[in-house]
């Protein structure tokens, strides 16, 4: 799979490669609980659990791991990448799964999920970046930028978008914008991206698995 | 897609009816505990409205709430058999109306499809087909079995995404996805059928994955291109609605292993 990327504002690169699992292994930064629940004394279906299952791949013994919304923004906080009020899936080494003052935990990286196993700046994908003056390029400003051309609405949207908030990532079937915070429509990120100043740097990179 | 299976047996309409969407309605074969735990893992869900479902194929329509499940992959395996079509991570997931969650003597339950999810919205027998070939080279539409079924030419010549055997599906490669040495696979997986006694029925079944104004492209370069219609969806198909299901899972709760979390 390949993801198109822009990269908004500076150092945004670091956050690029937090969501890059390099030979596929998920960086290990942040504790979070694996058994979590909502409590009630309701009889109705509690709104959510958490579910995990061992597993062994290639000699590697691994965590899967389902976690709910609330968990993931309680713990990593509203730049999280996972999906809004639902479960997002996981994994992580067994070695980085623990007890921990009683709780289960395992170690995740910055953003909870990851989506590559490298990135590039060098155009390796299509639909690079505009300028106003009809150039395609890879990296530009904001105030040189031909948005609308570039965002290619409908046809071609980049998946991933990436400013110093964090990253959102488009589910295409929605055709939307997410983290673990919320929705926003392509128009919205347009109107965020339009409202920066002219001189902010943004750049496309090229993800793949 | 339109796709094509061959189902071996005598009850070709309840195995298929039990991995089809009918008129949009998951079938709700089976019971399975929604709380399981054990040292190798548990059970998990999120309740979900439509909006943020996240299991979109094939489509299930509904109102209000869903339940976004999520069991061990092993717990299902147990629970459900060898024919379930469960995922290979260790972690299976289905969505399920939320009026198809139940609390019955202080455990919550599921109900699901009887081979755990679906994989098409419609299905009709394939009637007299010139291509549908027996050993005798007449024509095996009609009244196909074991023995005069050409295995080979019939593989080759109908390529089915689906091998559907008495007690459920031996094969399933989805057909939106590229598959792994997918002929191999399904010839070492149908070839046992061939063992089963010589009189047994063998039906081709056109199936399909979508419904279809779903094939419609939104306009991205993702999507596939929106096929030609397909005669199956035409308004002669056979039985809009799904036959009641006569398999009766609710007695089994599942292994002992797998205690109630």
């Amino acid at each position: 799979m390949s993801l198109t990327a822009w990269l908004i504002g500076d150092d945004t690169e670091s956050i690029l490669d937090d969501l890059t699992a390099s030979g596929g292994h998920p960086r290990a930064q942040i504790w979070i609980p694996l058994e979590s629940t909502t409590h009630t004394s309701s009889p109705q279906l509690r709104r959510y659990r958490s579910a995990w299952a061992h597993r062994t791949i290639d000699g590697e013994q691994w965590v899967d791991f389902a976690l709910p919304a609330d968990t993931i923004l309680e713990t990593i906080g509203a730049q999280a990448l996972a999906h809004p009020k639902a479960l997002t899936y996981g994994k992580a080494l067994s070695s980085d799964v623990q007890t921990r003052d009683g709780a289960l935990m395992a170690k995740v990286p910055r953003y909870f999920s990851t989506l590559a196993t490298q990135w590039t700046l060098e155009q390796v994908g299509q639909d690079p970046l505009i300028t106003r003056s009809g150039r395609e390029t890879t990296c530009t400003t904001v105030g040189e930028l031909d948005l609308k051309s570039s965002f290619r609405k409908g046809r071609g949207e980049p998946d991933l978008v990436i400013d110093h908030r964090g990253p959102r990532l488009l589910r295409r079937d929605k055709g939307r914008y997410y983290n673990v915070s919320g929705w926003k429509e392509p128009s919205r990120v347009m109107t965020e991206i339009r409202q920066l100043p002219p001189a902010t740097p943004i750049r496309c990179a090229w993800c793949a698995d | 897609m339109h796709c094509q299976a061959i189902v071996f047996g005598d009850q070709p309409e309840q195995l298929m009816d039990s991995l089809i969407q009918k008129s949009g309605t998951m079938p709700a074969d089976v019971s399975v505990p929604l709380e399981v735990e054990d040292t190798g893992g548990r059970s998990g869900w999120h309740t979900v409205n439509d909006d943020h479902r996240q299991l979109g194929e094939p489509p299930a329509f509904g109102y209000g709430s869903w339940v976004h499940c999520v069991w061990p992959t092993a717990f299902l395996r147990d629970h459900l058999g060898p024919h379930a079509l469960l995922s290979d991570e260790a972690l299976s997931r289905l969505e399920v109306p939320r009026n198809h969650v139940h609390k019955r003597e202080g455990q919550w339950w599921a109900q699901v499809p009887r081979f755990f999810r679906t994989v098409g919205v419609r299905w009709s027998t394939v009637y007299a087909s010139s291509r549908w070939q027996g050993h005798s080279s007449n024509d095996a539409g009609d009244g196909a079995t074991v023995s005069s079924l050409d295995l080979e030419y019939n593989l080759a010549t109908h390529d089915p995404n689906l091998i559907v055997g008495p007690t459920g599906p031996v094969f399933y490669q989805d057909p939106d996805a590229q598959g792994h040495n997918v002929a191999q696979r399904r010839f070492e997986a149908t070839l046992p059928l061939m063992e089963l006694p010589a009189n047994t029925p063998v039906t081709l079944v056109n199936w399909h994955d979508k419904e279809p104004q779903l094939y419609v492209s939104h306009g991205s370069r993702w999507n596939a291109p929106s096929p030609e219609p397909c005669t199956c969806f035409d308004s002669d198909y056979d039985r809009p609605y799904r036959r009641s299901s006569g398999f009766d899972y609710w007695s089994d709760p599942g292994p002992a292993a797998w205690g109630a979390g």
